[in-house]
């Protein structure tokens, strides 16, 4: 079973500036994430790469088609199950690392863990030994509002890991920060996806870090081709 | 009961410690219910002191108009009597003119015994002696501080009385009496309208057998079940309660209570749909924090939970600080008062300012319960918004 599968999907917005006219950002996608493998998407920006992703991840709906989360459709789940399914199979990671703000690094990677109702204390090991393994150890009580670009996005990855995920879902990982940091953050990214034996599916600009994923796929003109 | 999300305790700690939002709200919520306490204790507590004084100084709890004093014994047989009836004095009453150099005043005088000043009715009341009391033949009686102060009389001075007769037919006959006690209850209502003076006296001033009843007190067991005890006193008696005896009193005491008890659940209301808007205003202040919360897996269920926690967390911490407070204060009423009236506050002429402290626990719990289920109805009503909040915010605002 693959951990996501994308059928048939496609999505159209509602356009103000035509009317009661809409807009097709994706045509009939079909995409599986394989267990194990990571695969980019890569395209022009406003191609569709982060609405595939969205809906991907069950943040967003599909105009058409549907999502399977480990073989269950996200469309059938109410609010709560939608959100357990998503708490414990999915972990995301955005360009901007959206950790909240007035929670200490452990408290927001320990987050999702707490949030699916696991015991506060295995929880923090968890979180802590992803935090160490992240070279993090020294910054696990500070807040996002003290760390660098670079150690926010890396409390990002540990969160996305915090439940063991299947697969993460990846939208610009290192589009914030510089050169250094990012290729930092790309090896780091791919190296604990293969430790742990998940799968990463990936939304780039970057040539280079897409394309040492084992699947690239290009989404031009509302349609995916594989590349790779 | 199912184990809380661990979750929830850590986002409800956080929203708490970070909003000075809801800080603000607990000191709301604390200094509205602080006052209200205050309110219930000095109403109640005031309304239990005047009616002690009614009874236990005017008209007992209940009165039985008899010629003589009858053995209540008697009448309602030695063990009701022992069970219901802890004092009854005969008691001889009219009206007169107290008449000093400078003034006039109007007053019941009641004519007692000195079995009638018991435990119970020297607890009402203070009395200063004259201690040099001259042995003329002139009549001694008890005035008020009040009745005094109006006068401009004290202890050894003489007044006159001018007994009103119940026939109108009859002469006023004005009498001299020396001032031999100066009494005060603590409620100069009252105490402007009484005097105390011999039974033997008063029987001569007032041979009117129709001025003369019987004032009984009862027991505690059954100061609020005194229809049982009128009733055991059978048919064939003049028998009235003290509420009868005072009904514009006794009807004020009952509005006044309803009174203060609606005003003081509109207060409460609008203190707990406070917490509605407060709630609403986090829930707009923290949109970012609940998608991301809702991105990592959170269900609405959960981020309606931990937010209606801070908020009645905050509300319920605010109200037991305002009823502590409130306590605090109004367990301290009497010197408060007492510094009050000493600063010559008028008005406070008309309240009872020596009472005894009476904590109605019941209002109390009442306006608390009153407070918790609204703030709980109209926080939750006011979190459903929430629902609205999805994690795309997060990419469609940034």
């Amino acid at each position: 079973m693959q951990p996501i599968e994308l059928i048939s999907i496609t999505k159209r917005f509602r356009t103000a500036e035509k009317g009661e006219g809409e807009i097709t950002i994706l045509s009939n996608i079909d995409l599986g994430v394989v267990q194990g493998q990571s695969t980019a998407i890569i395209g022009k920006s406003g191609s569709g790469k982060s609405t595939l992703l969205h809906i991907a991840g069950g943040l967003d709906s599909p105009s058409e088609g549907k999502v399977l989360c480990n073989g269950t459709d996200f469309s059938t789940l109410d609010d709560r199950h939608r959100s357990a399914l998503r708490n414990l199979h999915i972990g995301f990671i955005f360009q901007s690392n959206l950790l909240l703000e007035d929670f200490t690094a452990l408290e927001n990677v320990m987050a999702p863990a707490l949030i699916a109702g696991k015991k506060e204390k295995e929880c923090k090991d968890r979180a802590v030994e992803l935090l160490n393994r992240l070279g993090l150890a020294d910054r696990m009580n500070h807040i996002p509002g003290k760390l660098s670009g670079g150690e926010k996005q890396r409390v990002a990855i540990c969160r996305a890991l915090m439940n063991s995920p299947e697969v993460i879902l990846a939208d610009e990982p290192t589009g914030a920060l510089d050169e250094e940091n990012a290729g930092e953050v790309e090896q780091l990214l791919l190296d604990l996806v293969r430790e742990e034996g998940r799968s990463l599916l990936l939304v780039t600009h970057n040539q280079d870090f897409a394309y040492r994923c084992d699947n690239v796929y290009l989404l031009k003109n509302h349609v995916l081709t594989k590349e790779k | 009961m199912s184990r809380m999300n661990p979750f929830v305790g850590l986002w409800s700690r956080k929203r708490i410690a970070k909003r000075g939002r809801l800080t603000s709200c607990m000191i709301l919520i604390a200094l509205v219910m602080a006052p209200l306490v205050c309110a219930l204790i000095f109403s109640d507590s005031m309304m239990e002191g005047i009616t002690s004084k009614y009874i236990y100084l005017s008209d007992g709890h209940i009165q039985l108009n008899a010629e003589h004093l009858t053995s209540v014994s008697s009448l309602i047989g030695p063990e009701n009597a022992q069970a219901m009836v802890v004092s009854a004095d005969e008691v001889t009453s009219g009206y007169a003119l107290m008449y000093s150099a400078s003034n006039t005043s109007s007053v019941m005088i009641k004519g007692v015994s000195d079995s009638y000043f018991n435990d119970l009715r020297m607890k009402q009341i203070t009395f200063m002696y004259n201690e040099n009391p001259s042995s003329s033949s002139i009549k001694g009686i008890a005035i008020s501080r009040a009745t005094a102060r109006k006068l401009d009389v004290g202890l050894g001075d003489r007044v006159a009385l001018m007994i009103v007769p119940d026939d109108v037919k009859k002469v006023l006959r004005p009498v001299l009496v020396r001032i031999d006690a100066i009494f005060y209850s603590g409620y100069d209502q009252l105490d402007e309208l009484l005097s105390f003076i011999d039974l033997d006296y008063a029987r001569e001033l007032y041979s009117d057998i129709s001025s003369t009843t019987i004032e009984i007190l009862v027991t505690p067991e059954y100061m609020e079940r005194l229809d049982e005890v009128v009733s055991a006193f059978g048919s064939g008696h003049r028998i009235s309660k003290w509420n009868e005896h005072n009904v514009s009193v006794y009807e004020n005491f009952v509005t006044s209570r309803q009174m203060i008890m609606i005003i003081l659940m509109l207060v409460t209301s609008v203190a707990a749909f406070y917490t509605a808007s407060v709630a609403q205003q986090m829930v707009q202040d923290d949109i970012q924090e609940i998608a991301i919360v809702k991105l990592v897996g959170s269900s609405n269920a959960l981020v309606r939970k931990s937010a209606f926690i801070s908020v009645y967390t905050v509300t319920l911490a605010g109200m037991v600080m305002g009823i502590c407070l409130g306590l605090l204060i109004g367990c301290n009423l009497g010197p408060i008062l007492t510094w009050l009236s000493s600063l010559g506050i008028q008005s406070l002429s008309f309240y009872l300012l020596d009472f005894s402290i009476n904590i109605p626990w019941l209002s109390i719990g009442l306006i608390s319960l009153m407070l918790m289920v609204i703030s709980f109805i109209s926080i939750h009503i006011s979190l459903s918004r929430t629902r609205h909040i999805t994690p795309m915010r997060l990419f469609t605002t940034l």
